[in-house]
């Protein structure tokens, strides 16, 4: 199994006492699977990550595992992508695209081909000596996603990369991670709040309960690739999917607010 | 305008001769002592020599404050223990530092600038070690996930990253190194412009006097402004900062 999640909880201890983000995650990913965690906001999608990513730690009793090894430090083989602004702007696109190979101390003289091809696949090579701050939001995440798959990982971790991005440049870039998973078929846990995106690029959506979260649901999209955001089939699954985890939606709602 | 205004005010109380020539001179008068001392070179000299000695202290205080910096922001228990004592000892103005220099070095070049040295440098240290405590851990993040460890880690991405807090402590560093500077350099035959200064007294020559003061704050406005702010200005504009003030 390329990644393992075996019972994993997370207990946040803040001043007010512990918080319960996580309960029984237990989750398994092949190789070469696009998996998508849908859920709530506040329901622990990013504590997921991070655990992966091993910048958090579970509770005791549970534990993640890449390649049948577990997880305790974070690593080049586990790279996430953020949200937004994680590039570095004091470098420029391709030194941030060389920063993780540079750390890594790959051979020299192979760092900046390899950067190059990677630029070129998210079709950004025009703007390899450009400043970050220049950028706008959409590259700046596709120079993310290059800075990430350089460095050839085991599982990409993507936490709601296209979410600060205007509609059109987030279908853009739906479609381009579609096709670079095509290509590498890496292995990929992407977060989401959007169902729709969800059912596009995931082979699996796994619907969370609000906090604390648990896996309460599992969807599999046994739709063709390429697939299309247009497609009537993705429109029909997105549909039943809302309609499952209405409740779940209303629920978290209803936590997050005061009155009650 | 406001500054053509101080002109006029400062022409117009001259004329009325309240006070004597030698107390309150014209502002052509001064205007004209400046140019008399760059051109006998003795200002010029006297810039020089402030310069040499004021890169000199505040390249040390410069690396001296930094290193400190890291060394707080890095290790929580070096920051609990000296912290405090550090922000009691910023709020000490610099000249109180010539005493000891004196003692330790006598009445010397080295005097000066280890005044200089301790004005400038534990600003600098504590902008540092603000700057480190207030990195965006998203930062640190992506140098844990991509891999950056040990020094690497240091000079990739919590220095960079820390670099506008350091900047504004070289602003603060700055003014009171040139500050205690002057100070220092009135105290003995130092050739500086701090020197000049007090010659101008001795000699009582209040045109001179002035015009040496004019041009203590023209390089301190200089090198505030023209330099540091525009390095400021550069780095906030690139590391995605906006600056609140306009
Ligand atoms: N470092 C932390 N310290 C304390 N509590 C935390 C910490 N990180 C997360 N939490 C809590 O854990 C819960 C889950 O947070 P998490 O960020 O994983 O949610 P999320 O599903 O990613 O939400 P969103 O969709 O809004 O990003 C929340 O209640 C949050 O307040
Ligand atoms: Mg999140």
């Amino acid at each position: 199994m390329e990644l393992a999640l075996k019972d994993i909880s997370k207990t946040f201890c803040i001043k007010d006492g512990p918080v319960k983000a996580l309960e029984n995650i237990n989750l398994d990913v092949e190789k070469g699977e696009m998996v998508c965690l849908l859920g709530p906001s506040g329901c622990g999608k990013t504590t997921v990550l991070n655990i992966i990513a091993g910048l958090e730690k579970p509770d005791s009793g549970g534990y993640a595992a890449v390649k049948d090894s577990r997880i305790s430090l974070p690593g080049p083989d586990r790279v996430l992508i953020f949200q937004q602004d994680a590039l570095l702007p004091w470098m420029n696109v391709i030194n941030n695209v060389e920063f993780g190979l540079k750390n890594k101390k790959f051979p020299r003289d192979k760092i900046r081909p390899l950067a190059e091809e990677f630029l070129r696949m998210v079709n950004l090579f025009r703007f390899r000596d450009s400043y970050i701050h220049t950028l706008s939001g959409g590259m700046k995440q596709r120079v993310a996603l290059a800075r990430a798959l350089v460095l050839n990982p085991t599982v990409l971790l993507m936490d709601e990369p296209f979410s600060s991005l205007d509609a059109q440049t987030r279908e853009l870039l739906q479609d381009l991670l579609q096709k670079i998973w095509m290509i590498t078929g890496k292995t990929v846990v992407f977060v989401t709040h959007n169902i729709r995106e969800a059912v596009f690029l995931g082979d699996r959506v796994l619907v969370f309960t609000a906090a604390p979260g648990r896996i309460k649901k599992e969807f599999r999209i046994d739709l063709p690739r390429p697939r299309s955001i247009n497609d009537l089939r993705l429109a029909g699954i997105t549909n039943s999917i809302r309609q499952e985890i209405k409740d779940e939606i209303d629920l978290a709602m209803r936590s997050e607010t005061d009155n009650e | 305008m406001f500054y053509a205004f101080i002109l006029v005010l400062w022409e117009l109380l001259f004329r009325a001769s309240i006070w004597p020539d030698y107390l309150f001179p014209s502002p052509a008068g001064v205007f004209s002592a400046l140019v008399k001392g760059i051109y006998d070179k003795t200002f010029i000299i006297g810039l020089l020599v402030s310069l040499k000695r004021i890169l000199l202290g505040y390249s040390v205080s410069l690396v001296l404050g930094v290193v400190l910096g890291l060394l707080l922001g890095s290790f929580k228990v070096l920051d609990d223990m000296a912290g405090p004592l550090l922000l009691g000892i910023r709020t000490l103005p610099s000249i109180c530092w010539l005493p000891i220099g004196l003692l330790w070095f006598g009445l010397s070049e080295k005097a000066i600038l280890f005044v200089v040295i301790m004005g400038a440098a534990f600003s600098i240290a504590l902008a540092t070690d603000d700057g480190i405590k207030n990195i965006p851990p998203i930062y640190l993040k992506v140098a844990s996930t991509m891999g950056a460890k040990g020094p690497r880690r240091y000079l990739t991405v919590i220095l960079p990253a820390a670099l506008p807090s350091i900047v504004t402590g070289m602003k603060l560093g700055w003014a009171f190194a040139w500050r205690s500077l002057m100070a220092g350099e009135m105290l003995f035959v130092s050739l500086g412009l701090g020197h000049l200064l007090m010659m101008g007294r001795e000699l009582n020559d209040m045109k001179q006097v002035l015009a040496v003061m004019i041009l203590i704050v023209a390089v301190g406005i200089t090198v505030d402004r023209a330099v540091l702010g525009k390095i400021e200005q550069q780095i906030r504009k690139r590391w995605g900062i906006i600056s609140l003030e306009t």
